[in-house]
């Protein structure tokens, strides 16, 4: 089928340059869709750009914080980072001339970025940060300002991205100025560590692109059914039987290098420890834990769910959690919650007496609440705040009033309505399930899906505090797990970063390909999602 | 199925046998199936007998040995001792006995592969020495790797093989696996790394849809414009040098390379370059070089009615052909939709004179007997798709007819795979089958299961015929005529 080449010069409330692809003409090549030039992903909120271009002084750029910023690790390592990100190591632009000195026409040249915010340095990301930034890039001076320093981490990765290399060590920029800020505050990435155990290397570098994509928040499904590879403290057995081997272990120490990681990147790392289902693994290790089932009156080998009837349940969980909450920093713990099937407890004769002493009869949606009341009762002990799937509520169950209740199955139109009417915070996930891949250009669906897009007030909608992408691991390892995320994942970002507005896929189609050979340039393996192409620097 | 209750037998045995495998937990939902026995090969030999019997192998002083003069075994012998010794830290099993070396007795060393090529091989193991007996070099490189595959290190970092004796041929002669270098451009060390990996799935045919409408990344001699104009970027084309590379890298490894220059659809990128070699279309009746969307742009398809096309096509095959050894080209022949020439006016004369009327297939049957004869000509064999058969168009009698549509593509265009092969087949033609293994058509899930279980003699027929099997991705098999 004939390609229809397009120049992308359309707008909304923004307009940027956008050559049309002169390099593109000179090799009359047909790519699906050609990539624009110079546009951040996401979108900012506002952004202004004009044709008059600077050059970037690569050589001898700086990152400067203005005086009286209070300095903190996190914006010093940043700049670090973004010396290579926005320029490449020295050694790939110059391969061939390690002696030339890039000499920019100095009238027209930006040296230097001046950060400026206002609050000292928060040690981690919360869902309460400022990620606000504005970036002017006039008449040689480029400077960014924030209130605190999460919104410097944005602006200099947008900056980063208004960089442009010319090819032969020289980069310009335009004259830009971009006012910007998230829509919302929640924007996750979740990865499952159990299903297939991912390398700490991977996690790291996902950590690295959903910086650079603007995700804040790494929803870390580190244990399940298949195997427990989290490395516990109190209860080490749990990891030496339930993971799948030795090298399959998340170590202490590992840990901390993860949150260390994204804490850098203004990342949040939420832990999952699923209960009461999915704990098939917990098992091994912690006896009388998970529910006996019963066949025809007698014990048939097999095991349920957490074992909701037993005060040592209770015992252990307050003790793991405990742990839990000392190791992972952030506020809140998600607690999973999901697909909790009751005919175990069904044909368990203890359970079944523990249910008529409660006076729960025959309702085990009634067991499953008190179960997961009793569990946020010992999370709340600890100060934490706690997410949970939509089960939970779907099942009847009334948790605190500060639960986040996150929509993951179909008919999640509906569900937003429902659970935001019922006055709880949310997250959708359900229209982003990136482990269900198909053939073609899928990111176009994810795109489109919104998760304000239900019937509600405004105050229902204001509930809704942004939402997650998932990458189950039944099909995903270390092989797989960066292309298979990435592009398509940025389709997602986008929603959960820029206005309302910013909807139309063909608007964005030629910036996803910019967007996507960008990450290809900068060394992850994002695979192609528009049909045929080529990135113009195909293999960093 | 007696056998296959043998190979199980042994295989459990194994496993509670030796241990090198992973300790799953058991789960309340427990992961289904065998674990493997490890040194279990793939593919699966077709006569395979081991027993418990274990020896190991000191990777200090292990020898491959082979008795004949030859490039292909000195790369082969140096290949396969890094993949066994290089990277791994193994050692021997100190309580087992011990085997010193492989010895390869393969008859007549070869320069290049062919489709008769005979890739058979025994292999025994026993304390020593392994005897690996082939007939050819290329029986040697399969059962290299077969070998390759029975050796592993257990837990304990000991090597471990089991004693074992394989009679192994392959069922098909042509298996084949088809990259797309035009749509995206593959890197040349990418290339080189995925035919490793068929390699060690002997998998025996690169299949290289190297140009088409997107991109022509093939630099041409005769036509440097064809890829000035037609690659995506002068850094993403594919020079001599870089063709010879993946040749050599594929000949020393027992694989074919064919490249499938696609005409007369798929040439978009050609006309970039070479005037007059597409057919102008009339999109608004009147001008030549005028698109109708969706049925046709300005210009598209080669143009059949022009001595130039044909002197274009014997320039370009003729220096495809210096570049590529192999004896089979693929021609394309696909897709080569009717709008465009339907709409213009000196193609309709043409067809008048030549007394087609208004039947295309006829146009098209011109020039394929044109360019076969091109071919023919520099003593080329060929392979093209099945559309023109489709069409009731005469391909030649030793032409391969390769079937790529199906069903499960698009239900209201195609029709199960098995009634385009049923036809090819029946008119006589040497047929390979891909339909069924497009590997880009993702999906979630196991989807290996259904690839694994289309089988390309699914159909009825009444007699054998030669059938092989090209896979867009995929394997090829193939058969020969009892």
């Amino acid at each position: 089928m004939a390609g229809i080449r397009r120049c992308m010069l359309f707008s909304f409330l923004l307009f940027y340059v956008t050559e049309c692809n002169s390099r593109l003409k000179k090799y009359n090549a047909r790519p699906a869709v050609l990539a624009t030039s110079g546009s951040p992903w996401p979108l900012p909120r506002n952004m202004t750009t004009t044709q008059v271009q600077y050059q970037v002084d690569a050589d001898n750029f700086k990152f400067m914080l203005n005086t009286g910023t209070p300095s903190c690790d996190i914006i010093v390592k940043a700049f670090a980072r973004y010396k290579v990100i926005a320029f490449g190591p020295r050694s790939e632009t110059l391969k061939f001339r390690p002696n030339f000195r890039r000499r920019p026409n100095k009238e027209n040249t930006v040296n230097q970025l001046t950060v400026r915010y206002v609050q000292p340095c928060d040690q981690y990301l919360s869902l309460e940060s400022d990620e606000s930034y504005t970036l002017v890039v006039t008449g040689n001076t480029a400077s960014l300002t924030a209130n605190e320093v999460w919104g410097a981490l944005r602006g200099l990765e947008t900056f980063s991205q208004l960089i442009l290399p010319q090819g032969s060590g020289m980069y310009v920029i335009n004259n830009t100025v971009i006012h910007d800020a998230p829509r919302f505050k929640h924007r996750g990435v979740l990865l499952d560590g159990s299903r297939h155990f991912l390398s700490v290397l991977k996690l790291k570098e996902n950590l690295e692109a959903m910086a650079q994509n603007k995700f804040n928040v790494f929803h870390w499904h580190i244990v399940d059914d298949q195997a427990f590879p989290y490395d516990s403290i109190k209860f080490p057995n749990m990891s030496k039987l339930g993971a799948y081997d030795s090298n399959h272990i998340y170590s202490q120490a590992d840990i901390k290098d993860v949150i260390e990681f994204a804490r850098l990147r203004g990342i949040r790392v939420v832990p999952e420890f699923d209960s009461p289902g999915h704990t098939q693994s917990w098992g091994s290790s912690i006896s009388n834990l998970l529910t006996k089932c019963y066949k025809n009156g007698s014990l048939d080998g097999s095991y349920g769910p957490v074992n909701p009837a037993e005060e040592s349940s209770y015992n252990f969980l307050k003790s793991f959690f405990g742990e839990v909450a000392d190791v992972f920093p952030d506020h809140y713990i998600h607690l999973g919650g999901d697909e909790v099937d009751f005919s175990c407890w069904e044909s368990n004769p203890e359970i079944m007496k523990f249910m008529q002493s409660m006076g729960f009869g025959k309702d085990y949606a009634k067991l499953e609440e008190f179960y997961m009341q009793k569990l946020l009762n010992i999370i709340s002990g600890y100060r934490k705040g706690y997410l949970i799937w939509q089960e939970v509520i779907d099942n009847g169950a009334k948790v605190a009033a500060d639960t986040v209740v996150e929509v993951w199955k179909g008919g999640y139109i509906d569900e937003l309505a429902k659970v935001t009417s019922l006055g709880y915070k949310t997250l959708l996930s359900s229209c982003w399930y990136l482990d269900y891949i198909s053939y073609g250009s899928d990111w176009r669906n994810y795109y489109g899906c919104d998760p304000q897009n239900f019937n509600g007030t405004s105050a229902q909608k204001a509930l809704v505090i942004g939402g997650e992408t998932c990458l189950w691991g039944e099909y995903v390892d270390d092989t797989n797990v960066i292309s298979r995320l990435w592009p398509r994942a940025s389709a997602i970002a986008e929603r959960l970063w820029s206005d309302e507005s910013v909807n139309s896929v063909s608007a964005a189609e030629g910036r996803m390909e910019e967007h996507r050979c960008r990450m290809v340039r900068r060394g992850f393996d994002a695979q192609p999602m528009n049909g045929p192409g080529f990135c113009p620097v195909e293999f960093p | 199925m007696a056998s296959l209750t043998f190979h199980l037998f042994f295989l459990i045995t194994q496993w509670t046998f030796s241990e090198g495998y992973i300790t799953y937990i058991a789960a309340r939902l427990p992961l289904k199936g065998f674990i493997a026995a490890p040194g279990a090969p793939w593919p699966m030999p077709k006569e395979w007998i081991n027993s418990t019997e274990q020896f190991t192998v000191d990777p200090r002083d292990f020898l491959i040995v082979y008795d004949v003069e030859c490039d292909i075994m000195v790369a082969a012998e140096k290949r396969y001792r890094d993949l066994l010794f290089g990277k791994q830290s193994g050692r021997k099993a100190p309580d087992l006995k011990q085997v010193e070396k492989l010895h390869i007795t393969s008859g007549k060393c070869e320069q290049y592969p062919s489709i008769g090529s005979n890739e058979s091989y025994a292999l025994t193991v026993s304390p020593g020495t392994v005897s690996l007996e082939s007939s050819t070099v290329w029986g040697a490189l399969r059962g290299l790797e077969t070998f390759s595959q029975l050796l592993y290190i257990d837990s304990n970092n000991e090597f471990k093989i089991n004693a074992t004796t394989i009679v192994d041929s392959p069922r098909f002669q042509h298996r084949g696996l088809m990259l797309d270098t035009a749509r995206h451009y593959l890197a040349v060390d990418t290339i080189l790394s995925n035919l490793d990996a068929m390699a060690y799935n002997k998998f025996n045919v690169f299949h290289w849809h190297i140009v088409d409408d997107q991109s022509f990344p093939y630099v041409s001699e005769a036509f440097p414009d064809l890829s000035k104009k037609g690659a995506y970027g002068p850094n993403l084309v594919y020079t001599k040098s870089d063709i010879q590379k993946i040749i050599e890298y594929a000949r020393l490894r027992g694989i074919r390379v064919i490249p499938e220059f696609d005409t007369p659809g798929h040439t978009q990128s050609w006309g970039r370059a070479l005037k007059d070699f597409l057919t102008p279309c009339y999109g608004d009746g009147k001008n030549p070089g005028t698109a109708n969307y969706t049925s046709h742009a300005e210009y598209e398809i080669v143009n059949p009615i022009l001595n130039s096309t044909y002197d274009v096509i014997h320039k370009l095959y003729s220096e495809v052909k210096r570049d590529f050894p192999d004896q089979y080209l693929h021609l394309g022949m696909d897709e080569a939709y009717r709008a465009c020439w339907a709409s213009n006016p000196e193609i309709k004369n043409f067809m008048a004179l030549k007394g087609f009327g208004s039947n295309f297939t006829l146009l098209e049957q011109y020039y394929i007997e044109k360019v076969i004869t091109i071919v023919k000509n520099m003593s080329t064999k060929i392979i093209m798709w099945h559309d023109p058969v489709d069409n009731g168009a005469e391909v030649g009698n030793d032409t391969i007819v390769q079937v790529w549509k199906d069903a499960v593509f698009d239900p209201k265009k195609f029709l199960p795979w098995q009634q385009y092969l049923v036809p090819v087949v029946k008119k006589g033609y040497k047929t390979l089958l891909s339909a069924c293994w497009y590997l880009n058509h993702i999906s979630y899930g196991p989807d290996w299961r259904k690839r694994y279980e289309c089988e390309p003699l699914n159909f009825t027929g009444q007699c054998m015929t030669l059938v092989t099997v090209d896979t867009l991705f995929i394997r090829d098999l193939e058969f020969k005529k009892n």
